[in-house]
């Protein structure tokens, strides 16, 4: 076994007189990457803020062996008259890493920035994106054992994102760092943590490897009642309105199923109902829209049903978000809908072993 | 492994690791840094300004306060001595105050996302304000060897009084800023009260004589009371000492141990309240 390098016994933190994270036992080895998910307000973010030492417990304790960062700060506490050079002096100060340190992981965290050229140029000139480029790319290279992640690849773009997934999984877990992670996005969870953390009300509910814990938090989120927002909650016109969705079929990959829409209200004009299929963490799918595949409705109140001849999602969790639109203007959107389970079923003949919910598509190899 | 952190529940708030210490004086460090370049940056004349600030205000205040009131040429020179001397440093005093006790507020966002010790701050300011002090009297001691007024024992005397300026200009500091996490009022009231600080200190009038009791236990209660008096002691050597300078020396250093633990105790609490 690897040493140990985060280690949480019995750690408590009350927030506004209620315990915003009880009785919470951790511990992180080298080389480990540990993600910790729950809904927003479970205590995620307290446990991270109590590790930084930005909180104090009110019970139990922790250890650190090493020096740790947190990511935390990117993108916030550059001071926009100095340059890029200066205010990486200013950042690794706050880690207690010294002006030549800073110098040595300089070229290359720019480098990964994409701003080797502007380096010396004030801060106030980049752009948001360089910024936050800068930001993490630090971070990223500061000379730390144990890294405080919390959502940082939430910000830049999408390539951007892909490219610091890339660099946590290659260099951190190769150079044996310690993580620990907080994501919304289940997708990055599974596929960067070797163990995951659910938390609940502020309480550890779960722990295990990656997969496993995912899979329990998502069906957990499935079996809570999918309730619709009243017709007031809910954006678009409101010409039109749903009023109930009915899922029909057995759901299995490969199998016919289908759903119906009834709604109600008073617009004129063509509907186009849609329904897009994400998965759970909210990643959409595919698309089923009524008027791209040639049903011209009008929009009175009235019914459609969408029937899928061969079901082409693998065994698992998905979620419906319905939207009405008419003549291409929204009137009504219900997001989570419903929840379907597709059972595990043949696709064009062949057993698919994936291990994750996803779309599959027909497809001739020559 | 290059270090540890080990936190329990239990320790005592005025606690603060050698790690700690040591972030705390990289960043007081950086910031001091980032101040001083930033200082005179879109100005023409650049650091000449340390130097032409003090000579224009010493000369300025000197000249009119002396027509004010009409002091003859013997009684401007010991106008002008009595100010020069004492001037750096009140600057320093205040400038510490005015701009250590905003410090937290104003670095908000870096202040709840990291866990660096929070008096780093406005020790980054008391340094800041003691380059301006280092030039001042510079100017200062060039003016009082040309005026043949410049005490032997300058070299000794000075870096006490430098410190017990460093000190109770800190003191405040921490309390404010410590305030300031729940009370912005603080701040607001801070300028006007530092002005009025200045008119009943005895920075451009001379050393007072007040009995201790009543509004003299109050004037004896200012730091900036020593502060002044230390300087024209270390400059000029007057003999400008009282038995009632005990207090204001020994207030400017209670204040420093109430301001530390002041902050030292709304740490814990303030990115919660930021």
């Amino acid at each position: 076994m690897s040493e140990v390098r985060i280690h949480a016994e019995n750690l408590g933190k009350q927030l506004g007189g209620r315990w915003a994270l009880r009785k919470l036992d951790l511990s992180v080895r080298a080389g480990e990457v540990v993600g910790i998910i729950g809904a927003n307000g479970a205590g995620k973010s307290t446990l991270l803020k109590t590790l930084s030492g930005l909180l104090h417990p009110d019970e139990g304790s922790y250890r650190i062996y090493g020096r740790m960062a947190s990511l935390l700060e990117v993108g916030t506490g550059f001071h926009p008259d100095l340059s890029g050079r200066e205010n990486a002096y200013l950042r690794g100060a706050l880690l207690g890493i010294t002006r030549s340190e800073i110098q040595r992981i300089l070229p290359v965290a720019a480098e990964f920035a994409g701003i080797s050229d502007r380096l010396d140029e004030p801060v106030k000139y980049y752009s948001s994106g360089m910024q936050v480029r800068l930001g993490f790319a630090l971070s990223a290279h500061l000379p730390a054992e144990i890294l405080l992640v919390d959502e940082v690849l939430a910000v830049g773009d999408a390539a951007f994102q892909a490219k610091s997934l890339d660099f946590m999984e290659s260099h951190w877990k190769s150079e044996g760092r310690s993580i620990l992670y907080v994501a919304h996005q289940l997708h990055t969870v599974r596929r960067i943590c070797d163990r995951v953390l659910w938390i609940e009300g502020g309480i550890l509910k779960m722990q295990g490897p990656a997969d496993e814990v995912c899979d329990a938090y998502i069906e957990r989120a499935m079996a809570q009642t999918v309730a619709w927002p009243s017709a007031a909650e809910r954006g678009g016109l409101g010409g039109i309105r749903a009023q109930q969705l009915d899922v029909e079929g057995d759901w299995t990959t490969g199998n016919p199923a289908s759903v119906r829409v009834v709604w109600d209200g008073s617009a004129h004009g063509t509907a186009d109902i849609r329904l897009s299929v994400a998965r759970s963490d909210g990643a959409p799918l595919t698309l089923w829209s009524s008027l791209q595949s040639g049903l011209e409705k009008p929009a009175e109140a009235g019914s459609a049903t969408v029937r899928i001849p061969e079901l082409a999602l693998s065994q698992g969790a998905y979620t419906l978000h319905l939207r009405l639109f008419v003549d291409g203007i929204l009137h009504d959107e219900v997001r989570d809908a419903a929840v379907i389970h597709v059972a595990h079923g043949l696709w064009q003949g062949q057993v698919y072993p994936t291990p994750r919910p996803m779309a599959l598509q027909e497809q001739h190899w020559i | 492994m290059s270090s540890s952190r080990e936190v329990h529940a239990s320790d005592p708030w005025w606690k603060l690791d050698r790690d700690s210490a040591r972030v705390g004086r990289r960043v007081a460090g950086a910031f001091a840094r980032r101040d001083i370049q930033l200082r005179y940056v879109q100005t023409r004349l650049g650091w000449l300004w340390a130097l032409i600030q003090p000579v224009a205000l010493i000369a300025g205040l000197t000249l009119v306060l002396g027509r004010v009131f009409g002091l003859p040429d013997e009684g401007l020179r010991q106008f002008g001595l009595n100010l020069a001397a004492a001037l750096p440093g009140w600057i320093w005093f205040q400038y510490i105050v005015s701009q250590g006790a905003p410090s937290l507020v104003h670095n908000q966002a870096l202040v709840v996302k990291s866990a660096f010790p929070r008096t780093a701050l406005p020790n980054a300011k008391a340094v800041v304000g003691f380059v301006d002090f280092a030039v001042a009297s510079m100017v200062v001691g060039t003016g009082l060897v040309l005026l043949d007024a410049a005490s032997p024992w300058v070299l000794l005397r000075l870096p006490l009084i430098a410190v017990f300026t460093a000190i109770s200009g800190l003191g405040w500091a921490y309390l404010l800023a410590a305030i300031s996490v729940r009370r912005r009022d603080v701040l607001s009231v801070l300028p006007v009260a530092l002005q009025v600080l200045f008119f009943v200190s005895p920075v451009a009038l001379p050393s007072a004589n007040f009995d201790l009791n009543g509004w003299g236990l109050i004037y004896w209660l200012n730091p900036a009371v020593a502060i002044a008096d230390g300087f024209r002691w270390a400059w000029l050597d007057w003999s400008v000492w009282q038995p009632a300078h005990a207090l204001s020396f020994a207030s400017g250093g209670i204040i420093f141990g109430v301001g530390l633990l002041s902050l030292r105790y709304q740490s814990r609490r303030i990115s919660e309240f930021l």
